[in-house]
């Protein structure tokens, strides 16, 4: 499909000015379909969805390796894929990881232990009791440091 | 096709075989030594106390070349000023022969909607158009760029995964009258022209033919997968067969003048592996006879 060429210069406006103009919008257009896994206007549909899904990919990894732990919940990547989607990142990693527990934590109990613990790390909070591994532990900041203490710990596991 | 005149080929261009350093590479480049030719770091990774690794690299001679991936010089907007200066003060610190960036977008600005912010940072490099308007910003950006490093500059040609509607030039034609029109070098990146002939069509043999190869500071190769039919740069795997071919087409066409090649690897990084893949783009850079 056909794009419109970019607008006729106005009198006196250099070239590059125009461009520019142009220029921004339209990539500022694309960018969004492809974060937001549309197609943008004129473009072929199935290489730009793999190409929005490797910018949002991107955007995983550097959120997972902000807390390595997101990794270990199965279908965290998927539904990391889906938030992304609905939230095309306007700043940093570290904002991304907050936000994302923030939306996955009403429906996702691991993402409630999750952003606990990141609320200490990032000291928004000073303590936290968190569930995992069956049992309860005690994650507390002070300065700079995080302290971790097992609360409980069942005597069985369930295999 | 003429050949290509060698001769006007930079005699200051990076030469041998380098791998980008990862902290995971560390140990394999220090004990490579001299043998590296060359090596990168990531210049928004560059401190006030660079890695031990990368001190004894500098005190064996090696090159370390900041390469830069934030500026988004193809984007509507000016360079950034404050990126510019940590650019510049990687370049110094590193003693570095010269910088590298790309040839991408990486943020956008525009009116907020209720779907998107007014700024959308990409998280990755974009290709953009290949037109003259975009070009003529290109040009300016990499001008205002060029001016503010202490050093030369060179753009690396970005993996195009989906082609612009717009597009009225090749990448060679690109390429070259950026070079033309700026004086710009240019990272010649293998891996990434293999990507876009996959995803958009295209001879890379021919482009690499055509390239500005006399503004070629140095050679990029990496490994990738086919994700969802299309093949990625993931920088992950093993380097292909097709871009080994690449490199003997290159080393065909430039000779005793071929610039060196970087290997780069970021993710599922097994030294060995690693060593091994340096060995073979080595033994295939070497001369015939």
């Amino acid at each position: 499909m056909a794009v419109s060429t970019p607008v006729l210069r106005p009198a006196g406006v250099t070239a590059s000015v125009a461009a520019r103009a142009w220029l921004g919008a339209r990539q500022h257009d694309v960018l969004a379909a492809l974060l937001t896994g549309l197609t943008p206007d004129g473009f072929e549909p199935h290489s730009t969805r793999v190409t929005g899904g490797v910018l949002r990919r991107k955007r995983w990894l550097r959120v997972a390796a902000a807390l390595p732990e997101l990794r270990t919940h199965e279908g965290a990547d998927r539904l990391f894929d889906v938030w992304a989607r609905q939230h095309p990142s306007p700043g940093c990693g570290h904002s991304d990881l907050g936000d994302f527990l923030d939306w996955a934590s009403s429906g996702h109990a691991w993402a409630r232990t999750l952003l606990r613990r990141q609320q200490v790390d990032d000291a928004q909070r000073a303590v936290a009791v968190v569930a995992e591994n069956g049992g309860w532990t005690l994650v507390l900041g002070l300065g700079d440091v995080v302290y971790e203490l097992p609360l409980w710990r069942p005597l069985w596991r369930r295999r | 096709m003429a050949a290509p005149d060698v001769s006007s080929l930079r005699s200051d261009a990076l030469h041998g075989v380098g791998i980008g350093w990862r902290p995971e590479l560390a140990d394999l480049l220090v004990e490579l030594g001299p043998e590296l030719g060359f090596t990168e770091m990531i210049a928004e990774t560059v401190r006030p106390h660079l890695p031990t690794s990368v001190e004894v690299l500098l005190r064996h001679e090696v090159p370390v070349v900041p390469h830069g991936v934030s500026l988004g010089l193809a984007g509507a907007q000016r360079p950034d000023p404050a990126r510019l200066k940590l650019l510049a003060e990687a370049a110094v610190q590193l003693k570095a022969p010269l910088v590298s960036e790309h040839v991408a977008f990486v943020r956008t600005t525009g009116s907020a909607t209720a779907l998107h912010p007014g700024v959308l940072e990409a998280g990755h490099l974009v290709p953009g158009p290949r037109t003259r308007d975009s070009l003529a910003v290109l040009v300016e950006n990499v001008c205002e760029a060029m001016a503010a490093l202490p050093c030369p500059l060179a753009l690396e040609n970005p993996a195009r995964t989906m082609a612009w509607p717009e597009d009225t030039m090749d990448e060679a034609q690109f390429l070259g009258e950026l070079a033309e029109r700026t004086g710009c070098l240019l990272v010649l990146d293998l891996a990434n022209l293999y990507v876009s002939s996959q995803a958009c069509g295209g001879d890379p043999f021919d482009l690499v033919a055509r390239m500005p190869l006399e503004q070629v500071a140095y050679v990029h190769v990496a490994g990738g997968a086919v994700h969802d039919g299309v093949y990625l740069d993931t920088h992950a795997h093993p380097i292909p067969p097709a871009v080994f071919d690449l490199i003997t087409h290159l080393r065909d066409l430039t000779g005793a003048c071929m610039p060196g090649i970087l290997i780069e690897r970021d993710d599922h990084i097994v030294v060995e592996e690693v060593r091994e893949e340096w060995q073979s783009v080595r033994q295939c850079c070497a001369l015939q006879g």
